[in-house]
Order: C-alpha cells, then sequence, then structure tokens
C-alpha cells in the first residue's frame, strides 16, 4: 500500500494483503462459535532494511500479526508475499526451508530457551537442521555468533539459567542471526528488561540491522522504543491497523484520535515537560463482541453520529500516510 | 537520636539481610530517605536494586529469611523498626496503606469485591479502638472491644460504595463482582479504594502501573493524583519508570543495589544529576522526540551475596577513583543548592573533604 507513492515495489520485503485471523471460541461442545476476532483485514508492507513497528494496547492483535505473518498461526484468509514468494502456497516441507530467512524473537527471554539445552545446542540445533554443516562448524558458527552479540566463547556451554535477563535476550538474538535471515520479527525484545539493559539491546540490535542489511517487524506496546527504533510505524486497536505511516506521519502529524491519546498517555520522562493529562477514557473492547460502526467509537473524545453506524475506510491523507476515521486530525 | 529529616517518615541507615542456603543476601545497605506530610517521594532503579525491600520493611513485611538488622524506620513518633507487633497492626492498613503490582493477585479471590473492602474498614476500626485502648491502659485483648463496634451497622458499606465511587467505579456493578471478573486497571482502582478508606497518612505504591497498558496507566495515575491531593495523603511510590516518577512525584531517591545513591527534588535530580548511576539511567531512558543515542551503563548489577566493597557500584562507574573500592561513600547534602531541594548524593566525587 505504501508502495503506491512513489517508491518502487522492489523495495518491498514483505506484502500483507488482508489478513484475517479468527480464534473460534466455544462455550460448550454443542453451542454455535464465537469469534475472537484477533486480527481483522490488516494490509501494510515492510520496506527492506527498514524497521516495521506496531504498536498497541495489549489485547489489540500485534502478537498475533506478528505470528501470522511468519506463519506460525494459519491466517483465515489473507496473502504473505515475501519477496516474490506467496507465503500461503508453500507446502510444509518448503515453508520449513523458507523459516531460516524468517526469524522470531520473542518477548519473554526467560521462556524462549529451552532450559535443558546448553548455549551451543540453542544456537546450532537451527545450523544442523538448515545447512548440514560438521561439528566443527557449528562450534566455529556459534563462537562467532557469540561475540557479535557481546557475549564470550565460554558461555558456549552454559545453560540458560546460568544467564541474567539481558544475556538471555543475547542468547536469543544468536540463535535468530545464526541463520542469516532477512526478517526478523521482533515481539516485544526489550520489555523484560531493565532500561539500562533495554539501552544496550535496542542499541545492539541497530547496528545488526546495518551490519546484515536485516529487516525488522517491531512489535511494542512502548511508544518510546518505537520512536527510536522503527521507520514506519503501524498503530492498531481491535485487530486493526486504524493508522498507518512514517514515524514522522504518525508522532508529529498524529491523524488518529487514538493514536493521539496512546501517545498523550505516555508520561515524558523528564519533570520539566508538562504532560497533557489528556486521558483515555474506558478499556479495549471485547474482541468477540467488537463495536459498531468505527470500534473506537466508544471511547473517542471527537464521536459523531456517523462514526456509531459506518466503518470508516483506511484512506490516503497523504501519500503514504493512511488513517481510518472519519474525522481525522490535523486536516 | 539523631535529628528529625522528615515530620511523615524518616529511614535511616536501613539494613535488611537475607539468609539464603547459598550466603547472606545484603539487600539493604544503609538506606536513606525521608518525607513530609504530603509528600510524594519516588524510589527509581532497576530490578533488585532494593525498591521494594524498603517498602515492604517501612511496613515491616519482610518475612523470613529476611529480617531487618540495623536502622530505624521513624513514623510520626514511632520507631516501626523496633515496635511491638501489637501496635505495628494499629499502623498498618490504617496510617500506611499500601497498593501492589499485581493488584488481581494481591485480592482474595475467593470474596467479593465489596466484601473485602468491607472488612478492611471493619478491621481499620477495630485496630483503631485496640490503639485507643493501649493508649489508655496498656495492651488489650480482642475481648475488650464491645459488641457495636463488630457490626456493620456503623456504616461500612455506605464507606466501601463511597470509596468505589471515588475511583470511577459504579458500585451497584462492582460491589458482587469477584477479583477474577476485573480487569486490570479495575482490580487497581479496587485496591486504591481498599487502600484509601481508612484514610492513611502515607500510601505506598509498589509499581502500581507496570502492569497495565500505557492508556489505563494514565487513568490509574490521573485517578491517584486528585484523591491524594483532595486527602493530602504522602506517597511513597516505587516505580522503574521514570516518566511515571518525574511527572508524579515531588521529590526522588534513586537506588543502587541495596543503597540510595542520590536523594533530592524531582527538579534537581532530573535537571542536575550528580552520581554517576543516576546520570547513566537517565541516558537510558527512550524518550519520544529523542534523537540522540541512547547509552547505556557498562556491565551488570552485582551479586548482593558478595557486593562490591566500598561504593556498591564501583566497577561500573566511569569515574572510578581509588578511594571507592575502600569505604562506602558518605550520604551528604550537596552544598551548592537550595535546602529545599534536599539534594544528597552518596558518592566520593561529590565529598567535601577531598
Amino acid at each position: 500500500m505504501q508502495a503506491s507513492a512513489d517508491r518502487e515495489d522492489s523495495d518491498i520485503l514483505i506484502q500483507a494483503e488482508h489478513l484475517k485471523k479468527l480464534f473460534a471460541m466455544k462455550k460448550n461442545f454443542y453451542s454455535r462459535p464465537l469469534y475472537v476476532k484477533a486480527v481483522d483485514d490488516c494490509s501494510f508492507s515492510i520496506r527492506k532494511n527498514t524497521v516495521f513497528g506496531i504498536v498497541g494496547e495489549s489485547g489489540s492483535g500485534k502478537t498475533t500479526l506478528g505470528r501470522v505473518i511468519l506463519r506460525l498461526i494459519e491466517a483465515t484468509d489473507g496473502s504473505v508475499v515475501f519477496d516474490d514468494t506467496d507465503l500461503m502456497s508453500l507446502s510444509n516441507k518448503e515453508l520449513r526451508l523458507f523459516r531460516r530467512r524468517m526469524q522470531i524473537i520473542s518477548q519473554d527471554p526467560y521462556n524462549s530457551l529451552h532450559p535443558r539445552k546448553v548455549v551451543k545446542k540453542l544456537i546450532g540445533e537451527g545450523l544442523q537442521i538448515h545447512f548440514q554443516l560438521s561439528s566443527q562448524e557449528v562450534d566455529e558458527r556459534v563462537k562467532n555468533i557469540l561475540t557479535l552479540v557481546g557475549l564470550r566463547e565460554e558461555h558456549m556451554y552454559r545453560y540458560p539459567h546460568e544467564f541474567s535477563g539481558g544475556q538471555r535476550q543475547r542468547i536469543a538474538i544468536a540463535r535468530a542471526l545464526v541463520l542469516k535471515p532477512e526478517f526478523i520479527v521482533l515481539d516485544e525484545p526489550t520489555s523484560a528488561l531493565d532500561v539500562s539493559v533495554q539501552a544496550i539491546i535496542l542499541k545492539m540490535l541497530k547496528e545488526l540491522k546495518r551490519d546484515f542489511s536485516l529487516t525488522y517487524m517491531l512489535i511494542t506496546h512502548d511508544l518510546a522504543v518505537i520512536d527510536y527504533m522503527a521507520d514506519d510505524v503501524a498503530v492498531m486497536y481491535l485487530g486493526q491497523i486504524v493508522e498507518l505511516g512514517s514515524k514522522d506521519d504518525i508522532f508529529l502529524r498524529t491523524a488518529h484520535p487514538y493514536a493521539s491519546l496512546l501517545i498523550d498517555s505516555v508520561p515524558p520522562p523528564t519533570p520539566s515537560e508538562h504532560w497533557s493529562g489528556k486521558i483515555l477514557n474506558g478499556e479495549i473492547p471485547s474482541p468477540i463482541h467488537v463495536p459498531s460502526g468505527c470500534r473506537f467509537h466508544p471511547r473517542c473524545p471527537q464521536v459523531q453520529e456517523i462514526c456509531r453506524t459506518k466503518e470508516p475506510v483506511l484512506s490516503e491523507l497523504q501519500p503514504g500516510h493512511f488513517a481510518k476515521c472519519h474525522f481525522p486530525l490535523n486536516s | 537520636m539523631q535529628y528529625r529529616r522528615g515530620d511523615l517518615l524518616d529511614v535511616s541507615n536501613l539494613r535488611v539481610v537475607f539468609d539464603t542456603y547459598a550466603g547472606q543476601v545484603k539487600a539493604l545497605n544503609g538506606v536513606e530517605l525521608w518525607m513530609n506530610h504530603g509528600e510524594r517521594l519516588g524510589v527509581v532503579g532497576e530490578t533488585g536494586c532494593g525498591k521494594s525491600v524498603t517498602a515492604l520493611s517501612v511496613m515491616r513485611l519482610i518475612e523470613e529469611p529476611g529480617r531487618i538488622t540495623e536502622g530505624s524506620i521513624l513514623f510520626e513518633d514511632k520507631d516501626l523498626a523496633t515496635l511491638s507487633e501489637n501496635i505495628l497492626n494499629t499502623v498498618r492498613g490504617k496510617d500506611i496503606a499500601m497498593i501492589f503490582q499485581e493488584p488481581v493477585a494481591a485480592l482474595n479471590p475467593v470474596m467479593k469485591v465489596g466484601a473485602q473492602i468491607v472488612e478492611n474498614i471493619e478491621c481499620q476500626r477495630k485496630s483503631a479502638v485496640l490503639a485507643q485502648g493501649a493508649r489508655k491502659a496498656g495492651p488489650v485483648t480482642d475481648s475488650g472491644l464491645s459488641q457495636k463496634h463488630r457490626t456493620k451497622e456503623t456504616g461500612s458499606v455506605e464507606i466501601m460504595r463511597d470509596m468505589l465511587g471515588r475511583v470511577g467505579l459504579d458500585w451497584q456493578r462492582t460491589e458482587n463482582l469477584y477479583p477474577h471478573e476485573l480487569s486490570g486497571g479495575m482490580a487497581q482502582r479496587v485496591m486504591i479504594a481498599m487502600a484509601l478508606s481508612s484514610r492513611p497518612k502515607l500510601l505506598i505504591a509498589d509499581e502500581p502501573t507496570s502492569a497495565l497498558d500505557v492508556t489505563i496507566q494514565a487513568q490509574i495515575l490521573n485517578l491517584l493524583n486528585n484523591l491524594v491531593r483532595e486527602t493530602q495523603t504522602a506517597v511513597l511510590l516505587i516505580t522503574h519508570a521514570m516518566g511515571v516518577a518525574a511527572q508524579f512525584c515531588d521529590f526522588i531517591a534513586v537506588m543502587y543495589a541495596g543503597n540510595v545513591v542520590e536523594y533530592g527534588s524531582v527538579q534537581s535530580i532530573f535537571k542536575n544529576p550528580l552520581h554517576p548511576y543516576t546520570k547513566g539511567l537517565l541516558r537510558a531512558v527512550p524518550k519520544i522526540g529523542r534523537t540522540d543515542e541512547l547509552q547505556s551503563i557498562p556491565g551488570i548489577v552485582p551479586d548482593l551475596i558478595s557486593p562490591p566493597s566500598g561504593c556498591r557500584f564501583h566497577p561500573r562507574c566511569p569515574h572510578r577513583r581509588p578511594e571507592c573500592d575502600k569505604n562506602q561513600p558518605r550520604f551528604e547534602p550537596v552544598r551548592e543548592e537550595l535546602e529545599a531541594d534536599r539534594h544528597h548524593v552518596a558518592c566520593f566525587l561529590y565529598q567535601k573533604d577531598l
């Protein structure tokens, strides 16, 4: 979609069209299923060597979207094209080979590493599956990647419990990187870490992206992290993308009232800066019984009659800047 | 006894250890902080620096294998560190209330929300009567209570409903819910209602918004702000989010590895941080609109079973001096600044006689 403006299609690494994921929920065996609309009609494209940020409250469907892109969860509908390959059409076997090119780093470094495998095994396993290397070659590559993420050779034979949270996240990064992927989904990579450790990890991720010409999809609830890392940003609400554009579009020319209130909710980390104190009232509604019309209308301060009945479309305000609102701000 | 620094709370030289099989964890190593009535003090620092242990110590809720080995916790005219458990129970919940990070876990899962708040109110009334008794005629037992104070006739239910309303919940809808039926934001509101129902003088909030979304965090902070301003309640806010501390608090205490390394007004800490750790911490915080690179603090948080000698920050400090690994720096006022800023720092770089 962003390509429609002036960018060439060859820049695009990932093109997602009308992605949908519904989870069926049954009260009991005989009842008709209700559907949780976790991801509902999301389309976007990710340019090569950029960071595509996805931000939203918990329950907005950002993690599900990240997993659907990688086909870790099968989408209910829609397509994902990864560099001319339609992911949805791949057989299981083809997909497994393809997985080398796209990796995921998940939020909790305490649960994402197998507790009974040593670091060498954790990192080297993927190498053995994808490259059929000899044991020495695996050793060599694991050593190299460990130094690259700031760990040492002697860490190779230790278990995950012997490491701190930041070190574990480094292991998870090493495990993803060792396969030389092109695309990495970062699902809340620093949410479980302290700020000083977060700063190290984010800087490292930026450097690795530059050195290995990686493309990231960064999923986070932290707008400051998005601002630091991302080139393009999608703001999600109840399974839908409500605003999409460059980082500056989102932060400086915010169009959707939800995005605007979300940004205002973040307390600035200096006392001299006045906190606007604008409050987004209410809580995110159930994704089973979504509100009619615009999904944000029950909480929207600018709500009009039409918002209750007619769902807005994600329309282009400026080249590359989209908002799903009948009355976008700053226009 | 040394002179009194804060008329509500004055914690000095507080040391807490935990005896574990691996060795003695020296969790607090001489914590210093104080506050006056109605003030808001933010305690910031990273995981494992002793923020929560400090909060629990003030309530004397440190359990085995932990114990307070040294120091005083002056709360008004009492030293909570040495007070007997009986008298302490008249302070807990009544004069000092606490809210926690995981509100749903802090509530009783098998009791309706309204009933829990009522129980709390009645409990406070009972201990108030006990406290009065204690003042007049020494220790009293439970049987010393008159029947009147045991019944619900005295309006506990009304207080509960009023409190639910003040935290923005509809009592008719909420009082008969169980905690698992509440969202995180609602549960934190219930906790606040419960904590403030006894009109405490000090509210200890241990990471009250860390488990919540930013939009809900803003709602809760706004609510807390209004409620405590109304009642002039002092707040001891434990948080790792610098933004929350900067916006909510009047004073900040920065903790590292069991010490308060820097203390002072919000303005002095954020505008003129002195301790190398505070400086590093502030440079590591990402911020919307920030264009410079993030800086990190090299090294890792020390193991508190065998903490570094001298200043506990010295292995990571960029301004290390020869004396730093020998002695613990004294916690001293910064001379050049206004007294009202109360700016104190524990670092040899600013020690007067050097």
